[in-house]
Formats: C-alpha cells, sequence, structure tokens
C-alpha cells in the first residue's frame, strides 16, 4: 500500500489565495467521494481547474473507481471515451457533459467542507486512470494506469531532474492534466515530491508570468515549444524558476539555448507517450542525445523499436525512428513515415487521407507535411481533386471529420495530381503545387 | 468599430496564421474557433504573438474571459481597439 501524501500539512496546491493544504484536500476528496452517485463505474473527469482535477481523481481511487481522462473536451471525443461503459459519471467543472451521462457538478472552491487528516493508502495495482490516446480519426484508445506505476514514474522523473526530498517549491503547468505528460508531471510530481501545483492552467505569456508570481519559489514551469517559444518572443518574465519541464514536441537546441538564456534556468525535456509515460529525458541545450529512464530498454526490432519496462505488460512499439548513440543516449530521428504529431496529437496520415476521399467530390487527393521553417511548430497541407467543391466546402467538410490541428493550411485544389507512371505521388511536385498559392 | 478597423485586424489574422482565405472572406460575427474559421489554441498563441508585435500589447485571459476575446472577429477587434497603445 502506497499512501496518497506523507502529511497532511503539506500544499497539495496553491492558488491566488495561497496555499491549500493536506487536510483541506482530504476534507474535499471526502466530500465529493460521498456526492458520487453509488451506481456505476468509471468518472469521466473533465475538470479544467487542476485542483478539482486532482480531487476527483482522488475521489476515484478512494471509490475504487478509474478516472477516464479523455484526449479532448470536444463532444464526440468525449462520447467516444463513455460509449463502453456502463452507467460512466461524468464530473465537470465547466465543460458540458456528455448525452446521456450522469453529471455530477463541481464549482466549489477548495476547502468547502470539513478538513480530514485521514490519508488513504492505495494498492499499486490499482487501476488510477484509463489515459486516452487522441488518434486522428480513430476511436480513442485506453490506456490503464496503476496507481503504483504512476507513482513509481514521478519518483524516476523527480530524481533525474536532482530534486530533493526535504527541498519544496511549486509547481505551474501549461499542458492540461488529462494528458499523460501533464498527469505524470504536474500532478503525480508534486504529489509524490510535496511540491504544490499552480490551481490554473495559465494560456497566453502574460498569464504565465502571473501564475508563477502567485506561488512560491523555487518554481517549476511544465510547458510546451509552443508556449516556450511564444514567452521567448513576447520576453515574458518568467523568474524564479528551477527550471523549465517541455514535451510534447521536441525542441530545437538553439531554442533550448535561448530559452536557457532568457530565462536563467535550465531547460529540460521528457520523451515519452500515452502508453509508455516518460522514457527519457535530456537537458536539450547541451546536446541532443536522450537519456532513458531507469528501467527502460530501448531496442530495435527489425524496422521498428520497442520501449520495455516492467510497468508495461508487454513491449510497446514506437511511433518515432531512433538511433543508438555510443554513450547508451538515443537520439530521435523523425517520425515513422505514415505518423504526424501536431499540437502533441498524433494522427496518421492514413487515415486523414481515408476522411479526405469520404467527401462527396473528392475524386482524388493527399495530405502532406511541409518542411516547417523552424522545425518545430508545422501544419499540414492538403492537395485536392474536386472540380465540384470550393475550398471553404471542403474545409468545412474535413472539420467535421478530423480534429481541427489537422486541418490543412493550405489546401490547394488542382486539376489532376502529379502522379508518376506507376500511379505514385510525387512529393516534390505536390511542394511545387503548394508554392503556387 | 469600425469596418477598416475590423478589415486590418483581418489581415492580420488571415498573414499571421498563413489562413487559406482572404481576409474580407472572414465575417465579423462568425466564431475562430472550433466550426467557422477552425482555429485551434496553437492560433490563440500565434495571433497573441502577432498583436503584441502589431499593437504593443501582450493579451491576457481573466477567468474564462479567453473565449469571449477570441468569439469572432468583431471581439478581437473591440479587444485590441481597447487595448493598443
Amino acid at each position: 500500500m502506497i499512501p496518497l501524501l506523507q502529511s497532511h500539512r503539506q500544499p497539495v496546491a496553491w492558488n491566488r489565495h495561497g496555499p491549500i493544504d493536506g487536510r483541506t484536500f482530504l476534507g474535499d476528496v471526502y466530500h465529493l467521494s460521498e456526492r458520487l452517485p453509488t451506481t456505476g463505474n468509471a468518472i469521466l473527469n473533465v475538470c479544467e481547474d487542476r485542483y478539482r482535477f486532482l480531487v476527483t481523481l482522488t475521489a476515484g481511487l478512494v471509490c475504487k473507481r478509474p478516472n477516464l481522462l479523455p484526449p479532448s473536451t470536444v463532444p464526440e471525443a468525449l462520447k467516444q471515451v463513455v460509449s463502453d461503459r456502463e452507467r460512466p459519471v461524468c464530473v465537470t467543472d465547466g465543460v458540458p457533459c456528455p448525452e446521456g451521462v450522469a453529471c455530477v457538478e463541481f464549482h466549489e472552491p477548495p476547502g468547502c467542507s470539513a478538513p480530514s487528516e485521514r490519508i488513504p493508502a492505495f494498492s499499486g495495482d490499482q487501476i488510477m486512470a484509463e489515459v486516452f490516446t487522441s488518434g486522428s480519426t480513430g476511436r480513442p484508445r485506453s490506456n490503464p494506469k496503476r496507481w503504483g506505476e504512476m507513482v513509481s514514474g514521478a519518483t524516476r522523473i523527480g530524481r533525474r531532474l536532482g530534486l530533493d526530498q526535504d527541498e519544496r517549491g511549486s509547481l505551474v503547468a501549461t499542458v492540461p492534466p488529462q494528458h499523460m505528460f501533464g498527469l505524470e508531471t504536474s500532478i503525480m510530481l508534486g504529489l509524490r515530491w510535496g511540491w504544490g501545483f499552480h490551481t490554473g492552467r495559465p494560456f497566453f505569456p502574460r498569464n504565465l508570468a502571473e501564475a508563477l508570481s502567485e506561488v512560491p519559489e523555487p518554481r517549476i514551469l511544465i510547458t510546451t515549444p509552443l508556449h516556450l517559444r511564444a514567452c521567448i518572443a513576447e520576453k515574458t518574465a518568467l523568474p524564479g524558476l528551477r527550471f523549465i519541464l517541455s514535451a510534447t514536441a521536441p525542441l530545437s537546441t538553439e531554442m533550448a539555448r535561448t530559452a536557457e538564456r532568457q530565462f536563467g534556468c535550465p531547460v529540460q525535456e521528457i520523451y515519452g507517450s500515452t502508453e509508455t509515460g516518460a522514457m527519457a529525458s535530456r537537458r536539450s541545450a547541451e546536446g541532443t542525445g536522450w537519456e532513458p529512464f531507469e528501467g527502460f530498454r530501448i531496442h530495435r526490432e527489425g524496422s521498428h523499436w520497442l520501449a520495455e519496462a516492467d510497468h508495461l505488460s508487454r513491449p510497446v512499439r514506437l511511433d518515432d525512428r531512433l538511433k543508438e548513440n555510443g554513450d547508451g543516449t538515443l537520439e530521435l530521428l523523425g517520425r515513422t513515415a505514415d505518423l504526424v504529431k501536431i499540437a502533441g496529437k498524433r494522427g496518421s496520415l492514413g487515415d486523414l487521407n481515408h476522411k479526405l476521399h469520404s467527401i462527396d467530390g473528392v475524386e482524388d487527393g493527399t495530405f502532406l507535411v511541409p518542411h516547417a521553417s523552424d522545425g518545430d511548430v508545422h501544419r499540414l497541407a492538403a492537395v485536392v481533386v474536386a472540380p465540384t467543391r470550393t475550398k471553404r466546402e471542403l474545409l468545412q467538410e474535413l472539420g467535421k471529420r478530423i480534429d481541427p490541428v489537422f486541418l490543412p493550411r493550405p489546401l490547394q485544389c488542382v486539376k489532376a495530381l502529379p502522379r508518376n507512371a506507376s500511379g505514385k505521388l510525387s512529393r516534390e511536385r505536390l511542394l511545387k503545387l503548394l508554392s503556387k498559392t | 468599430m469600425s469596418e477598416r478597423f475590423e478589415k486590418q485586424v483581418a489581415e492580420l489574422i488571415v498573414d499571421a496564421l498563413n489562413l487559406d482565405v482572404e481576409p474580407e472572406d472572414i465575417r465579423p460575427e462568425e466564431p475562430m474557433f472550433g466550426e467557422g474559421l477552425g482555429l485551434d489554441s496553437i492560433d490563440a498563441l500565434e495571433l497573441a504573438m502577432a498583436i503584441s508585435k502589431k499593437y504593443g500589447f501582450q493579451l491576457r485571459s481573466d477567468d474564462g474571459d479567453n473565449a469571449n476575446i477570441f468569439a469572432s472577429l468583431r471581439s478581437l477587434s473591440a479587444h485590441i481597439a481597447e487595448n493598443a497603445k
């Protein structure tokens, strides 16, 4: 059995009014677990406030009911996540519940119930959450996560990053706690090491700076290359940082160096996936090699790479092409051909093309990945043959079928695709067609 | 809110986000995110950078205000007009 907290005095979270300690938190957890309908099983957790998210997650642990963590809060995704569950419950602080699902509205501020000093402990084998992978078009897939593996994951990450058992600080995160990276870092790292997190999810650089000023030093900023780029461009002051933790897309060495200079702290990056959790890390300003976490074995088998670890029931096939460096670190070469990742969401070009072809009036067409100028952020493009449809109509039709991050920019309508004699598309000629827009 | 200013903001949006539409095709009341123009959170950050560069102020969102600022070209233009330096 592993206890939830080390002490009921530990600050679990911070908001602009100050710390929320373990006693307050435990009181809120027990109160919510009593409010949950007693029938049914899984809990769909769509809380946007990080504290309410954790209260809901923990109430699930207390009642032995796993939290379902959706890849996004668009209605279609929520519907799919609960589709084969018996009488699921949705806990929300704003996002509309999917139709036909019992809804528990959770709007109370922290500390509305009697505090408690009773620290629960859970079996390492208990399923804490099912984290769903996005997938551009297919059904979201469940990845069960046990309480024990999440705690040991947070232990590994904290050790690698040099956290100290006796030191306390705080976390601010721009990533949602429903995603694996956000869950492992902003929630689990905080619980395990006693670092309280900021309850909000700041978005614009200015909000980020404000959130940081509301929590005590030292601070860890948990974010993505997109937010870092915006903070660099806006010359945002991010004071009192111990380090910045980035994931979801690789940072260029150059950007990492700029960030380290500008914000005066190391930038650490995590390489991971929903299926495996954090697998490796690097300090991006100092080199491109990823150092696998203790317990992970990442090796090649045939044409693809596998990750193995004690907490994984079987080897996980990775979507990335890797290379072993002589010193035990790994080089990330790129994604396997069919896979694209935009704004942290994974999609398959094959799936996207299939959806494109399913639109009435589309005779031929393909998605492609144009080269990004900075190597970090890019959009997809599409070249389409659909003489009877306008660009606007095509984009609207696509918008109904795929996640907006995958919408092509530009979408170029042409009379015919540049296919060679064997019917294969020439990437160069496709790119030429695009550059004519 | 002058139509001319809205058009200026529409041009900024199309330019900053590399959108495949003409500025005059953006309807002032049309939702910009999700359905409508189909923008997402990457665009919001991108737009924030472009706005700060051109109009000299940094966007920030108060609780729940985010949705209002970015609801439409009209609301965004109004917000910029109010805050521009």
